[in-house]
């Protein structure tokens, strides 16, 4: 590719229900560093972070969104131009993990991506650090993501700062690929329409009327 | 000039919201020299205030310095009509050096050409290099050419054909000629003529003047010949004379008095003995003062058009504030802020102990302009809130009524109590099944869990039930996360007692209004109510009262639509350079930053007791009928007070996320009320003229 040294930036979603840590996520992850004293997320906030893959340094852009699906409406305007959704859920509660489908269906009508089927996605199961209250087992969610056509698991903890580094570094491998294959499939210039001949020569002799 | 990296997306790193906002204040407090002020292109309607703008005071020494070229360009003293690289001057007879030309015209209207050998140049811009050949450097120096053009009255231009260099000679009154100077074929002398020619203007001027071609450029004369043998018929030849124009007309209406007395002085001794132009004077006189006459009309048109962009531009913004804004401020209640204080324990008393209707005005007069002041203010707040609110009337004494309020609450608590309770057990019965699931690991697709199987009930008053139970249970989720981590920092929440209060309040109100049920920021809004009156049957009454004011600003209801509009056309009218960076984008997406605002009226931008005051003042300028949205132009005073850093860094709508939300919490209130309470004034004005 010509590109190598281009900075990109690339806009990441994260989605959930309330209280599953997507903040938490977001900011173990950007400022590596966990607080009990995160508020509910009202609005929006996104926080920035460069990583370096594959000799290109790349810009996440990490959109925290509320988690109430009330709110749902107005985060239609950050979904637009995601390069990846990130779906989190609590391993100790299961509701949050019933919610995924809906919360990846809703991205896919908001959002409207121009390949819904092989759009990026990456689920997180966060909070494995409190074993004994877990309500999802790894592998109920692995075959989740299975059905979801394969989309990559990481069991993480915001807390803990487990797997979260790894996590992003995947989600962001993940949709430069995705970026890179898009180039290919659907050049900046679209391909010509080309019209059958043959085609138009059996509808302009049909057309004698 | 500072330039600040844009805090956007992929820079945000480089520099935090406090240090930009430090950032505008040094830029406005003069500490860096150069130029913030940006030109707004629609002028606001009087209420803002402008950039303020330092002028650049780049005081440079003139002298061949560092850099020459760079002194040439930023000289008090001269400017620089015309610069070119490169220039060939005959040193020692066939002795060719390269050089740097220069005509610069000095504050003093003396133009001088001037020329520097390129060594100098280079040599002295790299002064550690020029110690070992110093006499080298000398002679340099001693190749220098200095011409003042004053001096001048004749300039040979010698052109062999088009693709050739071109060789200019400057002869001066004593008859002395310059060494040639070789411009490159091109262009170049051309540019040099004219720029010289603008330069001398309007004292002297070129004899034959350049021309002016069929596309406005300027043109060597095309003069006969007087020779008519030709040798070389693309040979050009020219001889210019600096001569010096006869007398300036100020205006060309004064065209018909042709005698009168030249206010301009000789220039020079020198140009006395000028040889006399074959052109007629008059008819230089004539081109001068058309040339005058024009640019008298060019500047009346700018006027004019300054003036008409101006008055639309106001007009513009009157039918904005027609159509958006007229119903934001209520006119007939204009009220004065004159000897006025804040609400204080003496003043509290009085009220209580006399409440007339004039102690009601004045009690909201002073909430409105000064606030709630004083060592005990919150025992004042206690107090007063209940009543700014409208829960109690004015003359009323709320004994009564708070018995009421405790009795009722604790009986609703006793009802939900019981649905809680099985709220519980589904909970447990719901985790437990979970992790039988866990410990088993059968891999199954997704299916519901029992206890949501709607095909249980089999009569309406169970399903009834069910419902219920289904519907409190969600919305009891939904509190409890929120509860949790309700303000955690703060040290009232610290107190576990303190954070079942508001639990148990968000209940009673939910369980109160379940079909509205509970969404994310009525915590916060529920929260500074019972730090204030630390009384859960107040607090709810309360919260009750002020959800019916904030219930429209929530998530599938217009106001919050209404208020992004709003504080957008205010906008607008009052700041249309911070306009211009949100006009292309949807409103909703533009102002998204504000979103958060509106929903909990700024709690989560103030501190607490900012929050106090803010929320009376929003309280009393409803009661007062000034205005039922005073958090807009809470908001409009939020945004202008950072004009600065939004302008400078020419932030997006991403940015502006970014840069409020770093600021939460870091807002000079008091300066944000009186600014917003300004606009107020000023929008009432306004829309009192146009009525």
């Amino acid at each position: 590719m010509s590109g190598t040294r281009k900075k990109a930036l690339l806009k990441v979603i994260i989605l959930g229900d309330s209280g599953v840590g997507k903040t938490s996520l977001m900011n173990q992850y950007v400022n590596r560093r966990f607080s009990n004293q995160y508020k509910a997320t009202i609005g929006a906030d996104f926080l920035t972070r460069d990583v370096n893959i594959d000799d290109r340094t790349v810009t996440l852009q990490i959109w925290d969104t509320a988690g109430q699906e009330r709110f749902q409406s107005l985060g239609v305007a950050f979904y637009r131009g995601a390069d990846c959704c990130v779906l989190a859920f609590d391993v100790t509660n299961a509701a949050s993990f019933k919610s995924l489908d809906s919360w990846r269906d809703e991205f896919l009508i908001q959002a409207s991506p121009r390949d819904p089927d092989h759009f990026p996605f990456v689920l997180l199961g966060n909070k494995v650090d409190l074993e004994s209250q877990r309500a999802v087992s790894s592998k109920r969610a692995q075959s989740w993501c299975q059905t979801k056509g394969n989309i990559p698991y990481y069991e993480v903890s915001a807390k803990e700062a487990l797997n979260v580094e790894a996590a992003f570094l995947a989600i962001a491998r993940d949709a430069l690929a995705r970026e890179s294959q898009e180039t290919n499939d659907f050049p900046e210039f679209p391909d010509q329409i080309r019209l059958n001949p043959n085609q138009q020569n059996q509808q302009n002799s049909g057309c004698n009327c | 000039m500072v330039t600040y990296r844009r805090m956007s997306g992929r820079m945000d790193q480089e520099a935090t919201a406090e240090e930009l906002v430090e950032g505008a204040h040094r830029v406005r407090n003069g500490e860096n020299s150069g130029s913030t002020s940006g030109v707004s292109s629609r002028p606001p309607l009087s209420i803002t205030r402008q950039v303020s703008s330092i002028a650049a005071s780049v005081e440079r020494n003139g002298s061949v310095s560092r850099d020459y070229v760079f002194s040439l360009h930023h000289s008090c003293k001269s400017t620089l009509l015309y610069g070119k690289n490169n220039v060939c001057v005959a040193m020692n007879g066939s002795d060719f050096a390269k050089g740097y030309m220069s005509l610069q015209k000095f504050y003093d209207g003396n133009l001088s050409l001037k020329w520097v050998p390129n060594q100098l140049m280079h040599a002295s811009s790299q002064p550690s290099s020029g110690h070992s050949n110093n006499g080298e450097f000398t002679n340099f120096w001693k190749n220098t050419i200095n011409i003042e053009m004053q001096d001048i009255i004749y300039i040979h231009l010698h052109q062999k054909d088009e693709a050739s260099p071109t060789c200019l000679t400057f002869v001066n009154c004593e008859g002395v000629q310059s060494a040639p100077f070789q411009l490159p074929a091109g262009q170049h002398s051309i540019a040099f003529l004219s720029s010289l020619e603008t330069g001398l203007a309007p004292l002297l001027r070129l004899d034959p003047p350049l021309w002016t071609g069929s596309t406005k450029e300027k043109i060597l004369p095309r003069l006969r010949k007087r020779s008519t043998a030709v040798p070389n018929p693309a040979m050009l030849d020219y001889v210019f004379r600096l001569v010096r124009t006869s007398g300036i007309e100020p205006a060309p209406e004064d065209i018909e008095d042709p005698l009168a007395p030249s206010p301009i002085p000789p220039m020079h001794d020198n140009c006395v003995s000028l040889p006399n132009s074959p052109y007629i004077v008059d008819n230089v006189d004539s081109i001068v003062n058309f040339q005058i006459g024009k640019a008298c009309q060019s500047m009346r048109h700018q006027i004019l058009a300054r003036a008409f962009y101006g008055w639309l531009t106001y007009v513009r913004h009157l039918r904005t504030i027609r159509t958006h804004l007229l119903h934001l401020v209520n006119t007939k209640t204009v009220i004065s802020d004159d000897d006025c204080d804040a609400v204080d324990d003496r003043f509290w008393k009085e009220c209580r102990a006399e409440p007339t209707k004039e102690n009601e005005e004045e009690f909201l007069r002073r909430v409105y302009w000064r606030g709630i002041e004083g060592v005990n203010s919150k025992e004042i707040r206690r107090r007063a809130w209940p009543y700014l609110l409208g829960l109690f009337e004015w003359n009323e004494h709320p004994e009564g009524k708070l018995e009421q309020f405790t009795k009722q609450y604790w009986e609703e608590i006793e009802e939900w109590r019981v649905l809680e309770a099985e709220v519980r057990r589904r909970d447990e019965e719901a985790f437990r099944a979970a992790r039988a699931r866990k410990a088993a690991s059968p891999v199954r697709e997704e299916s519901c869990e029992v206890f949501e199987d709607p095909n249980e009930p089999t009569c309406s008053q169970h399903y009834d039930r069910e419902n219920l139970i289904s519907l409190f249970r969600a919305n009891l989720h939904r509190i409890d996360k929120d509860v949790e981590r309700c303000d955690r920092n703060l040290m009232f929440f610290s107190n576990k007692d303190n954070l079942e209060s508001l639990r148990r309040v968000m209940y009673t109100y939910v369980r109160r209004n379940l079909e509205e049920g509970y969404t994310q920021g009525m915590c916060d809004l529920l929260a500074p109510l019972l730090v204030i009156f630390e009384d859960e049957a107040l607090t709810l009454e309360c919260f009750s009262i002020l959800m019916i004011r904030q219930r429209g600003k929530f998530p599938q209801r217009p106001g919050m639509s209404k208020c992004l509009l709003n504080l957008r056309s205010l906008i607008q009218v009052v700041d249309p350079q911070i306009y211009s960076l949100i006009a292309d984008i949807d409103y909703a997406q533009a102002l998204s930053f504000a979103f958060r605002w509106f929903l909990l009226d700024f709690k989560r931008e103030l501190s607490y007791e900012c929050t106090y005051k803010v929320w009376e003042v929003i309280w009393a300028a409803q009661r007062l009928q000034i205005t039922n949205d005073f958090a807009i132009f809470f908001g409009l005073a939020t945004i202008t007070n950072y004009h600065d850093v939004l302008i400078t860094n020419n932030f997006d709508y991403t940015d502006m996320i970014k840069f409020f939300n770093e600021m939460a919490e870091r807002h000079d209130c008091s300066r944000l009320l009186s600014s917003a309470r300004t606009h107020v004034k000023c929008l009432q004005n306004l829309v009192q003229h146009l009525k």
